[in-house]
């Protein structure tokens, strides 16, 4: 029988710790992180639901098995971010294919910050605008489509960003501004945007 | 509690899943570290080498050897030790990669730090008395290496153009003495266009000489002195 405990107030670093004497500590883990990995490796993968569980699943027994390489110098969420991105990485990988798509969901505080950011007039239609989004960041590089998913519909700073994907915070900046002038070329040709 | 979490506290309890060791994940630290010091350590000996190489190369000769001072420059650049040097960085600079924060350092950084730790270092070798023993040490232990490297024996040994060197085993007369050069062949040095310098030229010194070589005797070759060096 599970314990139920109030972990309200506990941080992830401190649940990692209690997780290591104790394994039923680790579910409370999985539960603050289950939907977040589950809508990421939907955004930069595509893929389906059970695809999504068995990355998940594996992901989540890897960073069980690694509890003690975390270094708490580091946030709890990007290293397991980290080990989810590159699980996600190897079951594309096994089973031979690249991301399929952007598959986002509604998430109307990204589209408002990247449309804030490449100064699109407020004026044009949500629905459409989402679309064209949807379209446009299925079509970035699956490099830049990590960023921009990173940046604007995970919400990570650079920093965290930089953890997550193991690349220097310069180059997170650069891949950041090459995603943006794709996604604004894109936007022109869909003249969402005016030169 | 989610279904998928108590799945996998299920499996975790079936399989036995155990956290890995904390130690494990120190020696993998360590070792990563310890092979990057280990690849500077490497590359750190490959400057010392080049130091040593184009200190020791001698660029007087050059002209006797009808060679342009940029043919005898490129000579003398240790290529092999540039690879070795190059490919150490870059193993360095992967192996870092690999360390906790390694990421965090941009690229052209860390290859420079890795280029920079090893040239510094094998300046601080060659400083504390890198010699010509510990060069041949290394030609001992890779044959090829002598195939690839600047040789200042085989350099000297060109009685045709006017080079000759050896060791000084017997001293004749005031202008005169016998040396052994570097491929156990004997020859009579007759000094023509110097004086002999007694602190020099002394038994089992080993001299470099510019002259000119003359008819074959038989009690050995023959090579007229203009010049004489201290090897």
């Amino acid at each position: 029988m599970p314990m139920i405990l109030d972990t309200t107030n506990k941080s992830d670093e401190e649940l990692v710790v209690l997780a290591l004497k104790e394994k039923d500590y680790y579910r409370y883990l999985m539960n603050r992180y289950e939907d977040k990995l589950k809508r990421y490796i939907k955004r930069i993968a595509g893929i389906g639901q059970d695809d999504g569980d068995d990355i998940i699943q594996n992901a989540f027994i890897k960073v069980y098995i690694k509890l003690n390489d975390f270094d708490s110098s580091f946030k709890f969420s990007s290293w397991i971010y980290r080990i989810t991105r590159n699980e996600t990485i190897d079951h594309l990988r096994r089973l031979r294919t690249r991301p399929i798509s952007y598959s986002g969901e509604d998430n109307d505080e990204a589209i408002n910050d990247i449309r804030a950011e490449l100064d699109i007039d407020g004026d044009i239609d949500r629905k459409y605008l989402k679309e064209i989004f949807e379209k446009v960041i299925s079509r970035l590089d699956e490099k830049y489509r990590e960023v921009i998913v990173l940046k604007y519909f995970e919400e990570k700073d650079y920093r965290e960003i930089s953890d997550i994907l193991q690349k220097p915070m310069g180059t997170i900046a650069i891949l950041l501004k090459r995603a943006k002038e794709q996604i604004r070329k894109e936007a022109l040709l869909n003249k969402i945007l005016t030169a | 509690m989610t279904e998928l979490s108590e799945k996998i506290i299920k499996e975790i309890e079936e399989r036995k899943i155990c956290p890995t060791p904390r130690w494990c994940f120190s020696v993998r630290d360590y070792g990563l570290f310890a092979l990057f010091i280990a690849l500077i350590i490497v590359g750190a000996l490959a400057v010392a080498t080049m130091i040593f190489m184009i200190v020791d190369y001698d660029w007087s000769v050059y002209r006797y050897l009808n060679q342009s001072q940029l043919e005898s420059a490129l000579l003398a650049l240790p290529y092999l030790w540039l690879i070795v040097l190059g490919i150490f960085a870059y193993f360095a600079y992967s192996g870092f990669r690999r360390t906790k924060t390694g990421y965090r350092l941009e690229t052209p950084l860390l290859i420079l730090i890795s280029i920079a730790s090893s040239t510094l270092l094998g300046a601080v070798i060659y400083s504390r008395g890198f010699d010509s023993e510990l060069h041949e040490f290394i030609a001992r232990q890779a044959p090829v290496y002598h195939y690839l490297k600047y040789d200042r024996e085989d350099e000297w040994n060109n009685p045709d153009k006017g080079l000759l060197a050896g060791q000084i085993i017997t001293i004749d007369s005031s202008n005169e003495f016998r040396i052994i050069d570097f491929h156990g062949k004997s020859w009579v040095v007759l000094i023509r266009g110097c004086c002999l310098d007694k602190h020099l030229i002394q038994e089992n010194i080993r001299i470099r000489i510019i002259g000119e070589r003359t008819m074959i005797y038989e009690n050995g070759d023959r090579f007229f002195a203009d010049e004489i060096f201290p090897w």
